[in-house]
């Protein structure tokens, strides 16, 4: 008898699945192996000696718990299921059910998109008050009040595509507004355009114009800025002009930099 | 059950009486905490409901439920990767330790005490294998079928498993 036979038996006994003709057998062979026996007789030690281990019982509020668990489950049961969560387990549980909302979807979404007729109103009207604002610029442009002529330079670097006109009355704006604050502001609408040949010539040309040492400095810096070598000899000759000290080290500074670079 | 799965939702609370205390038992016995094994009783319960479509007709009530306690456990392993926090244990400690105190019983309690770290040192896989087999008395066939494997390899490994225990219970007692 092999003894792997011999220990299951034994296995058996233990949790009384043996059946009588087993225990029978068992025990003739365990007689003929005194070692074996010796050897189960021990571990049936331990084996019983499980049953004196103490097992902890559980609190009272985990029944407690089970039951409030339970009365939560029963009254959700009969509680009428809404429409949006039909849908929502129809979607999740059938393919065919979420293929046919994205279909239903697309179709919409079709018969939702603007016409191209109405694409064509779209860019006629953003065209038309693109012009309007350039309208409204060039006479803001001519107004008395300084606030009125800041309002219109501020306008026209809101013009994406500022045509001709618009960039010529900022030049006039920079090189004859009486208000500095009005030239600065033109100056800075200018920036955007510094892309264009004749803005760049105009912004050196202005060096000459200005009478105020602010305006001087700001206009250096943008050449600085927009790295414009052509603008040396004319800040080379506004420096021997110039009175003021710290205009002329501004000049210097800006004319080494545009050197160096 | 079957009643259960048929909708018959308060039918659970008897499942739950037969039931309950086997499941804590063995949560208890694998993670060694109260509390804990308390949430899990009512995550197999929850997952009873849950799923109570899945089970079959001529299917065993005590294998499908051992095996929804077993991956309960798994997740809740998973989860919490391992017990190196416990939570308050001494209301379960004290009720273990009250019957312990005679001193009659103090020299049998130095070899269970013995037996008791033996089996807590065992692999987690070994602790289920003799808490079902042992504690919670199911059969072999039964465990065989949760495990997928058959009856004469659970005997086997239950027997190397005692064995195991023996031999290092002993090393301690020395």
């Amino acid at each position: 008898m092999e003894k792997e036979q011999i220990i299951e038996w034994w296995q058996e006994k233990m949790t009384g699945e043996i059946s009588q003709e087993n225990e029978r057998l068992l025990a003739q062979e365990l007689s003929k192996n005194p070692d074996l026996s010796q050897e189960l007789k021990e571990m049936e030690q331990t084996w019983n000696l499980f049953e004196e281990i103490d097992r902890p019982e559980p609190s009272r509020s985990m029944d407690a718990r089970f039951e409030g668990m339970l009365a939560g489950y029963a009254e959700k049961q009969f509680e009428r299921p809404n429409l949006l969560d039909w849908l929502v387990h129809q979607m999740t549980t059938s393919w065919k059910a979420s293929l046919a909302s994205l279909l239903i979807g697309l179709l919409a979404g079709w018969w939702l998109l603007p016409s191209q007729n109405q694409q064509q109103d779209l860019q006629q009207l953003s065209s038309e008050i693109h012009a309007m604002k350039e309208v409204m610029m060039l006479t803001l442009i001519e107004q008395p009040k300084a606030q009125e002529r800041i309002r219109a330079v501020n306008l026209a670097s809101e013009l994406p595509n500022a045509d001709k006109e618009v960039v010529t009355a900022l030049i006039t704006t920079l090189n004859h507004d009486e208000n500095v604050n009005v030239r600065l502001a033109a100056l800075e609408s200018l920036v955007s355009y510094t892309e264009q040949a004749e803005v760049r010539q105009a912004l050196v040309d202005a060096l000459k114009m200005q009478n105020s040492a602010l305006m001087m400095v700001a206009i250096a810096d943008v050449l600085v800025q927009i790295q414009e070598k052509s603008s040396l000899e004319a800040l080379e000759e506004l420096k021997e002009d110039v009175d003021n000290e710290i205009v002329k080290e501004k000049l210097e500074q800006s004319i080494l930099s545009l050197r160096q670079s | 059950m079957l009643k259960v799965k048929d909708g018959e939702v308060d039918k659970l609370n008897l499942l739950y009486k037969r039931y309950s205390r086997r499941f804590f038992g063995f949560f208890y016995a694998m993670t060694h905490d109260g509390a804990t094994s308390e949430d899990l009783v009512q995550n197999v319960f929850m997952r009873i409901l849950k799923y109570k479509h899945s089970y079959k007709v001529d299917g065993d009530f005590e294998v499908w439920a051992f095996q929804m306690a077993r991956n309960v456990h798994k997740d809740h392993y998973r989860k919490n990767k391992r017990y190196a926090f416990q939570e308050d244990m001494n209301p379960y400690e004290k009720q273990l330790s009250d019957s312990n105190h005679r001193q009659v019983e103090m020299e049998k309690s130095d070899e269970l005490n013995y037996l008791k770290k033996a089996l807590e040192s065992l692999s987690e896989e070994k602790r289920e294998l003799i808490e079902l087999v042992r504690f919670q008395k199911v059969k072999y066939a039964k465990v065989a079928e949760m495990l997928g494997v058959t009856e004469s390899a659970i005997k086997v490994r239950v027997h190397r498993i005692l064995k195991e225990l023996r031999e290092s219970y002993l090393k301690l007692d020395v």
